[in-house]
C-alpha cells in the first residue's frame, strides 16, 4: 500500500477517462472537450490554465502514487494528452 | 572610470547597437537574433516609421501588432531608435479593446508582426481610417539611408493600458526620461553585462516586460522570451538556456512552488532574482532561494505610473531576524531618485508608522494618462519633503505603512477595489461593468478568489436571478470578446439575493467569506 494515494496498475483507457473525468470537471473551455484526442496539447487548446495545470498534476500524482519530474523532463510530456497518460503509465510508483 | 550617464533610451542602445556584433540579442525558439541583425533591421524599420511620422503628423509612436517573437522586439528597437514610443498589442486581446487602444493612443503607423498576420485581420475590421500598416522590411538596404531624430527626456517611450475603474482602459504615458532614469539605476545596482541572459516571461502589453528589454539591450545582453510551454516549465527553461537575470510576478514563483520544482540548487546560473506585481510571500522567497544559492533576490514594487518599479527589499538570511506583516515581503525603499510618503485622506503627508495611502514622487513618475481628466485626478505636483524642491508626485491607491522597526515601507492593500490577477491589475469596476451590460442589470458583483499567499488566483461573478435574462453562455462570450483572458470570471453564480450590508451596498466581504467556506457550486464554462 502506498501512502501517497490509490495506486493501481490502471491501463492507458483508464487513465485516460480519469484525465477527461478531471478535464471536464475543472476547464474553462468546455467547447474545446469536443475534439481532444491524443495528439491534443491541454494548454494551448486553452483546456487547463497553469492553476488548472497544477490541480492535474496534484491529482494524477496522488491517484497513481507517482512523482512527475518536471524539471528535467520537456513540458510537451506533461502537457499533451497521449504523452500524459504514457508518463502516468511509465513512471513506476514511488 | 563611471559609466556615462545617458539621457535617452536611443544612448541606452547606442553601445549594443552599434560595431557590428555577433552576440545574440533575442533568442526564440524559431530564431536568434544577433545585435548586428537587430541593429539592421530596427535602423531599417525606424526610418520608414519615421518617414511615416513626417508625412502622416500625429504622435510619433509605433503601434506594435506581435507576440513574443524576435520581429516584435525588434520594432520596439526601432520605435525608440526613431526618436518616438512605441504602443503594444497583444494578439490575445480582444479585437475591440486593440482598436480602443489604437484609437486612444493616437496611432497612425502599426507593425504587424509576420506570424500576426492572421489573427490581425479580425483587427483589422475594427481599426479607424488613416492608420499605415508595415512590417518587416524585406530588404533592410532597400530602405532609404538617413539620419534618425534625436527624442528627449520628455518623449513618449511607450503607452501601455491598464484596467480602468470606468470601463475603459487607460492609456499610461512613460517616458524616454523615465525609463533612462529606471535602466540606469537597475545598471547600476546589479552591474548587467553583455554576458547576461535575461528571462522575458511578460507579454508586452504588462510594463515588467520593459525590464528585460530595455536593460538587456542597454547593457548587450541577451533576451529569451518566453514560449509558451516554457510558462509551465520555469526551472527548465531557466537552465536550459542558462539563464542569469530572472524577473517576474510571484506567482510563477509559487506555481514552481506547487509542483516541487524549486529543488535546493536546482536554478544555479541564476546570480539575480527579482520578483515584482503582487506580494511574495516569506514561504515563497525561501523557496525560490534555495533554488537559486548564488542569486541576490529583491521584491521589487511599483506601479506602471512609476516605471515598473521604483522600491526594492533585498530578501537574505538576515531577512529572518524578523517578522514580516502577514507573512509577506516588504516593499522596501525607494531606488535612488524615487521618494516615497505616506498620506491621510485629505492628502497630507504623514509621519513614519502611520497608514495611509503610498505616494510616489521623483524620476520615474510618468508624464500621465491618455485622458488628462483622469491625470488630474491621481498626478500632482508638491514640495518634496526630503529636498525641498517641487516634484511631480503620484497617488498610488495603495494602503501602505512605513514600519519604523524594520526601517521599510510595507504594503497593506487596496483603497479602491483594484486587484492584481498574476500580476496585471483589475478594476472590478470594469469587469463588472461589461457583465452589467451583457446581462442587463445592474445586480453583478465580482470579486477575487480564490486568494493564496496575499494574491488573488482569479475572478468569481455573481448576479442577482432575474426573469428573461441572457444565458451564462452570453454573458462568457461578452467578457472574452471585451477583455483579456485575465480578466474574466473563473466562475459566475446566479443568487436569488445578493447579500447587502448594513449600508445597504453589495456585501463583497460576506460573499468572499462564503466563497472560502465553498458554499457555491462552481458553475464551469
Amino acid at each position: 500500500m502506498n501512502l501517497l494515494g490509490d495506486v493501481k496498475n490502471m491501463n492507458s483507457s483508464e487513465i485516460r477517462t480519469e484525465i477527461i473525468q478531471f478535464l471536464k470537471q475543472n476547464t474553462k473551455n468546455a467547447a474545446a472537450l469536443t475534439a481532444v484526442t491524443d495528439q491534443t496539447n491541454l494548454i494551448e487548446s486553452g483546456l487547463l490554465d497553469s492553476i488548472d495545470f497544477i490541480g492535474l498534476v496534484s491529482h494524477l500524482e496522488m491517484k497513481f502514487g507517482v512523482e512527475f519530474d518536471l524539471v528535467e523532463q520537456p513540458i510537451e510530456d506533461f502537457v499533451v494528452l497521449g504523452s500524459l497518460i504514457r508518463q502516468v503509465e511509465g513512471i513506476q510508483p514511488c | 572610470m563611471n559609466p556615462p550617464i545617458e539621457s535617452s533610451i536611443q544612448e541606452l542602445f547606442a553601445a549594443a547597437l552599434s560595431g557590428g556584433r555577433a552576440s545574440p540579442a533575442v533568442v526564440t525558439r524559431e530564431r536568434t537574433l544577433t545585435y548586428a541583425e537587430l541593429a539592421s533591421i530596427a535602423s531599417a524599420l525606424a526610418r520608414q516609421f519615421t518617414a511615416l511620422c513626417d508625412v502622416l503628423g500625429g504622435p510619433r509612436l509605433l503601434g506594435i501588432y506581435g507576440g513574443q517573437t524576435a520581429d516584435t522586439y525588434a520594432a520596439i528597437a526601432a520605435a525608440i531608435l526613431g526618436g518616438g514610443g512605441y504602443v503594444p498589442l497583444n494578439p490575445d486581446f480582444p479585437p475591440d479593446r486593440s482598436a480602443f487602444m489604437v484609437a486612444d493612443s493616437g496611432l497612425r503607423v502599426l507593425f504587424v508582426a509576420d506570424a500576426e498576420q492572421e489573427s490581425f485581420r479580425r483587427l483589422q475590421l475594427l481599426l479607424p481610417p488613416g492608420l499605415t500598416i508595415i512590417g518587416m522590411p524585406r530588404d533592410s538596404a532597400a530602405v532609404a539611408p538617413g539620419a534618425l531624430p534625436k527624442a528627449d527626456a520628455q518623449t513618449i517611450a511607450y503607452i501601455l493600458y491598464t484596467s480602468g475603474s470606468t470601463g475603459r482602459p487607460k492609456g499610461v504615458r512613460v517616458s524616454h526620461g523615465n525609463v533612462t532614469h529606471y535602466v540606469r539605476e537597475l545598471r547600476a545596482e546589479y552591474q548587467f553585462t553583455s554576458a547576461d541572459r535575461f528571462s522575458q516571461l511578460s507579454d508586452l502589453t504588462f510594463d515588467f516586460s520593459v525590464l528585460g528589454i530595455f536593460c538587456a539591450f542597454a547593457c548587450g545582453g541577451a533576451l529569451f522570451p518566453f514560449g509558451k510551454s516554457d510558462k509551465f516549465s520555469p526551472v527548465r527553461y531557466v537552465r536550459s538556456n542558462a539563464l542569469t537575470i530572472w524577473y517576474s510576478v510571484p506567482s510563477l514563483a509559487v506555481y514552481a512552488q506547487e509542483l516541487n520544482m524549486l529543488k535546493p540548487g536546482s536554478m544555479p546560473s541564476l546570480r539575480v532574482s527579482i520578483f515584482c506585481g503582487e506580494a511574495l510571500t516569506v514561504r515563497t522567497a525561501d523557496a525560490w532561494q534555495r533554488a537559486t544559492p548564488t542569486a541576490c533576490l529583491d521584491n521589487h514594487y511599483g506601479p506602471t505610473e512609476a516605471t515598473v518599479s521604483c522600491a526594492w527589499f533585498r530578501w537574505n538570511a538576515a531577512s529572518h531576524q524578523h517578522e514580516y506583516r502577514n507573512g509577506i515581503v516588504p516593499i522596501g525603499l525607494p531606488m535612488p531618485g524615487t521618494t516615497l510618503a505616506v498620506a491621510d485622506p485629505q492628502g497630507n503627508f504623514v509621519p513614519p508608522g502611520t497608514e495611509g495611502e503610498l505616494c510616489i514622487g521623483g524620476a520615474q513618475v510618468c508624464l500621465g494618462y491618455t485622458d488628462e481628466l483622469r491625470t488630474r485626478a491621481v498626478f500632482f505636483t508638491r514640495e518634496n519633503p526630503a529636498t525641498h524642491q517641487r516634484e511631480r508626485w503620484y497617488k498610488t491607491g495603495d494602503r501602505a505603512v512605513y514600519n519604523t522597526a524594520l526601517a521599510t515601507y510595507e504594503y497593506l492593500g487596496r483603497l479602491d477595489s483594484q486587484v492584481k490577477i498574476q500580476g496585471y491589475r483589475v478594476e472590478l469596476g470594469e469587469v463588472e461593468s461589461v457583465i452589467r451590460k451583457a446581462y442587463g442589470s445592474d445586480s453583478v458583483v465580482v470579486i477575487p478568489h480564490p486568494i493564496e499567499g496575499g494574491a488573488a488566483k482569479g475572478l468569481v461573478a455573481f448576479l442577482e436571478v432575474r426573469p428573461n435574462s441572457p444565458s451564462l453562455e452570453v454573458i462568457v462570450a461578452a467578457c472574452h470578446a471585451q477583455m483579456p483572458h485575465y480578466m474574466c470570471p473563473a466562475a459566475f453564480h446566479f443568487l436569488n439575493q445578493i447579500p447587502l450590508n448594513s449600508n445597504g451596498k453589495f456585501d463583497r466581504r460576506e460573499l468572499a467569506r462564503r466563497c472560502e467556506e465553498h458554499e457555491f457550486e462552481r458553475n464551469s464554462h
